[in-house]
């Protein structure tokens, strides 16, 4: 891939002629996803991790489970954490330095997604009420930016947490602490995201760069196993009612479908 | 629909008491207030005024900032000044709900400035910020295709309410948040957390619809109201 | 259409007129076959032509307007210029010293320094450039006294009135020298202190009222009442 700044006007052009034709730049079905690659336990430090390819994007996910302390106002539930960075090597238009708006914005989506998705168990993840909890830390780094981001981080992630095992705590003298026993996390459900954009009128799933770029609008939702609306979040554009609800049929399509890629790293997903 | 099953004794698509002023401000070049409930929110719009870096100015277009802040003092707990990663979010997700109805292009290399500023915090702070914030930038005098209009819905109790309290909130299964251009029947954010079915979503959506007309509505009076009051104390002299 | 034979205040989104033979102007849109406010103002519709006038917004510099504007920084080469708009104002040395001037024999804040008010032209603007000014003309220049007043830029046409009903009211009555900046800056040159101040707070009537019908009337009845006074 070139590393231009900026899509070239003609290039959006183009998208959008052959959006407005149904057609796609990668010649691409409209609510297909690019080739999505999953490979589990990549870091064999962390407790967890993935690395996922949506076409040229890539995504890396790591699990580090820890003990402490629980939040004061949750003194029965474990702590999860999540973490976002659009590393500078996955864009000329990614800078180091702390996380921006949007790192920001895809963090609190893959973090709600979880969360809201009901995917861990937190309750399970006490030792001891308001005193010793897993504090589960989820870091998710884009890699290699090719457009949809926020699937990718979300599905790096995913992954990531279903591969992790955490060590196994006993409680001696009043005091946690971690064994060399592994056992998997408490995993209830399994959320996952699709991305919508509009361009010409189109409703495409998985948007590559170009595409994303051309957009007019953008639309994540995501889904758990039994096709709950889990999480959503519009971040370009405005949508009309009638596309709304066409979006939400077409990403829960496509995210049944990513789910069957899912499984076959993870047969014991849902 | 309409028996009472909400704490504050509200029916389930009941809308809390909403209150709205304009121009209440004077060196912001446009301002309003609401409260909605105990959900207190002032709104400053600058601009279009000169871009500061001038290098983040467009060339075709202005840009728009805003800053989405929740004071100290707005919660029950004192909240840390610095922004948390929920206003950085918030901040931008506010600025693209109502970026999507400015005429931008009119305007390039400036920045119209928003700043939201959360005095009292019981639920729904970014739908009432984006529904002041609208009407701040009516009174800015900048062009806008229609104005914003936002509110929350949500799965409480297991029934689909409108405008959640702060309770609520902690408490729901599911909370949406919704802004839309109603003239133009557009959505300029929707945000979901927690779980719906697809029915439970519909029902939702259609209740936020309802409910961001009659929001609307009070929006457009107050913007008349301000114009008229003035007319009217001149006619009293 | 009722809302814009009244005068009516339409709000952004809000619908003016509706059908073909229309023509859009100012502060609206047409979207499939109608046309909408994209501001909250007065609507009007004159030989089929629909506009708003705007209660509100900033000045565009447009060239050949007269600006009233205030130096904010001086450099070797020029002055840049607050001219109370979103695009600021820069006047070229060579426009007051000529195309022979030479930055090592001229200090150019002996000339206008930072704070010093002109009356200039827009040369040129086209959004892409800051706009361009001339003080080369009559009426334009350094001001060397009288006092500044703001008004809403998109309410000068109601401080002019039909035919400079209002400016020649407020001119004749007060005694004062009146120039308008066509960016909302109003400069007031009268015998006294009193009178300026007199002006300057019927432009800030004119400023609040501007959308109620009689202001003509308001305001001539305070000027006279004033005067007789003295």
């Amino acid at each position: 891939m070139s590393s231009r700044l900026i899509v070239p006007e003609l290039t959006k052009r183009r998208v959008r002629e052959l959006a407005s034709q149904r057609r796609r730049i990668d010649k691409r079905g409209l609510t297909e996803f690019r080739p999505v690659t999953i490979e589990r336990s990549v870091i064999p430090q962390a407790d967890g991790s993935a690395l996922v390819h949506i076409g040229h994007t890539k995504a890396i996910a790591g699990v580090k489970i820890d003990l402490g302390q629980p939040y004061p106002d949750m003194p029965n539930a474990g702590v999860l954490a999540v973490n976002v960075e659009l590393m500078p090597l996955a864009s000329p238009t990614f800078e180091p330095g702390p996380p921006d708006e949007r790192a920001v914005e895809v963090a609190r989506i893959v973090d709600r997604t979880i969360r809201e998705g009901k995917m861990l168990d937190l309750e399970e993840l006490v030792i001891m009420p308001g005193r010793e909890v897993y504090l589960i830390f989820v870091d998710a780094y884009l890699v290699d930016h090719d457009g949809n981001m926020i699937d990718a981080c979300v599905l790096a992630s995913i992954a990531a947490l279903l591969d992790a095992t955490m060590r196994e705590a006993i409680v001696s003298e009043g005091k946690a602490k971690l064994i060399d026993e592994r056992e998997p996390l408490p995993i209830r459900h399994y959320p996952l995201t699709a991305t919508i954009c509009r361009i010409s009128d189109t409703l495409i799933v998985d948007p590559t760069l170009e595409e994303e770029e051309t957009a007019e609008a953008r639309i994540t939702i995501g889904f758990d196993e039994e096709d709950r609306i889990c999480m959503m979040q519009h971040s370009i554009g405005t949508l009309r009612y009638g596309e709304l609800y066409q979006a939400i049929n077409i990403s829960r399509e496509a995210v049944s479908r990513l789910r069957e890629d899912l499984r076959k790293v993870f047969p014991d997903a849902r | 629909m309409s028996e009472i099953v909400r704490r504050d004794g509200r029916k389930i698509d009941e809308l809390r008491p909403i209150t709205m002023k304009i121009g209440i401000l004077d060196k912001a070049d446009g301002s309003a207030y609401i409260e909605q409930g105990n959900t207190k929110v002032l709104v400053a719009v600058y601009g279009p005024r000169e871009v500061h870096p001038r290098h983040l100015g467009l060339p075709e277009t202005a840009i728009v900032r805003c800053r989405y802040h929740m004071a100290p003092f707005s919660t029950r707990e004192r909240k840390s000044p610095m922004p948390t990663r929920r206003e950085v979010e918030l901040s931008k997700i506010i600025k693209e709900a109502l970026a999507n109805a400015i005429m931008l292009n009119l305007y390039p290399r400036t920045t119209i400035d928003i700043f939201v500023e959360v005095l009292q915090a019981d639920g729904g702070t970014r739908c009432a910020g984006i529904t002041a914030a609208s009407l701040a930038l009516a009174d800015a005098g900048i062009p806008m295709v229609d104005l914003v209009t936002a509110c929350a819905v949500g799965k409480w109790n297991g029934k689909i309410i409108v405008d959640l309290t702060g309770e609520e909130d902690e408490e729901c299964e599911a909370d949406m948040p919704v802004a839309l251009m109603p003239n133009l029947e557009k959505v300029t954010l929707i945000q979901l957390n927690g779980r719906l079915t697809s029915d439970e979503f519909l029902e939702a959506f259609n209740l936020a619809v309802k409910a961001c007309k009659l929001i609307g509505e009070l929006q457009k009076a107050t913007l008349r109201n301000y114009y008229e009051k003035i007319k009217e104390e001149v006619y009293e002299q | 259409m009722a809302a814009a034979e009244e005068r009516k205040i339409v709000l952004p989104g809000d619908l003016i007129a509706e059908g073909e033979g229309y023509e859009v102007g100012v502060n609206v849109y047409r979207d499939d076959g109608r046309i909408y406010s994209y501001v909250v103002g007065l609507a009007s519709i004159v030989d089929g032509k629909v506009s708003v006038t705007a209660l509100k917004g900033v000045y565009v510099p447009k060239r050949g307007d007269v600006v009233i504007g205030v130096v904010r920084e001086v450099s070797i080469t020029r002055w840049l210029v607050d001219i109370n708009s979103p695009y600021q104002g820069i006047l070229p040395a060579i426009d007051v010293f000529g195309k022979r001037f030479s930055a090592d024999k001229v200090n150019l804040q002996d000339y206008l320094k930072v704070g010093d008010a002109i009356i200039a032209r827009v040369a040129s603007f086209d959004r892409t450039t800051d706009a361009i000014l001339t003080i080369g003309g009559k009426g334009l220049g350094k001001i060397g006294r009288g006092r500044l007043e703001y008004i809403t830029p998109t309410k000068i046409p109601r401080l002019i009135g039909k035919r400079g009903s209002m400016i020649n009211l407020l001119k004749k009555e007060s005694g004062c020298n009146i120039t308008i900046g066509k960016n909302g800056v109003i400069l007031i040159e009268g015998p006294n202190g009193e009178s300026e101040e007199l002006v300057a707070e019927l432009i800030r009537k004119v400023d609040r009222e501007a959308h109620v019908p009689g202001l003509t009337d308001r305001v001539a009845e305070i000027l006279r009442s004033a005067m007789k006074r003295e």
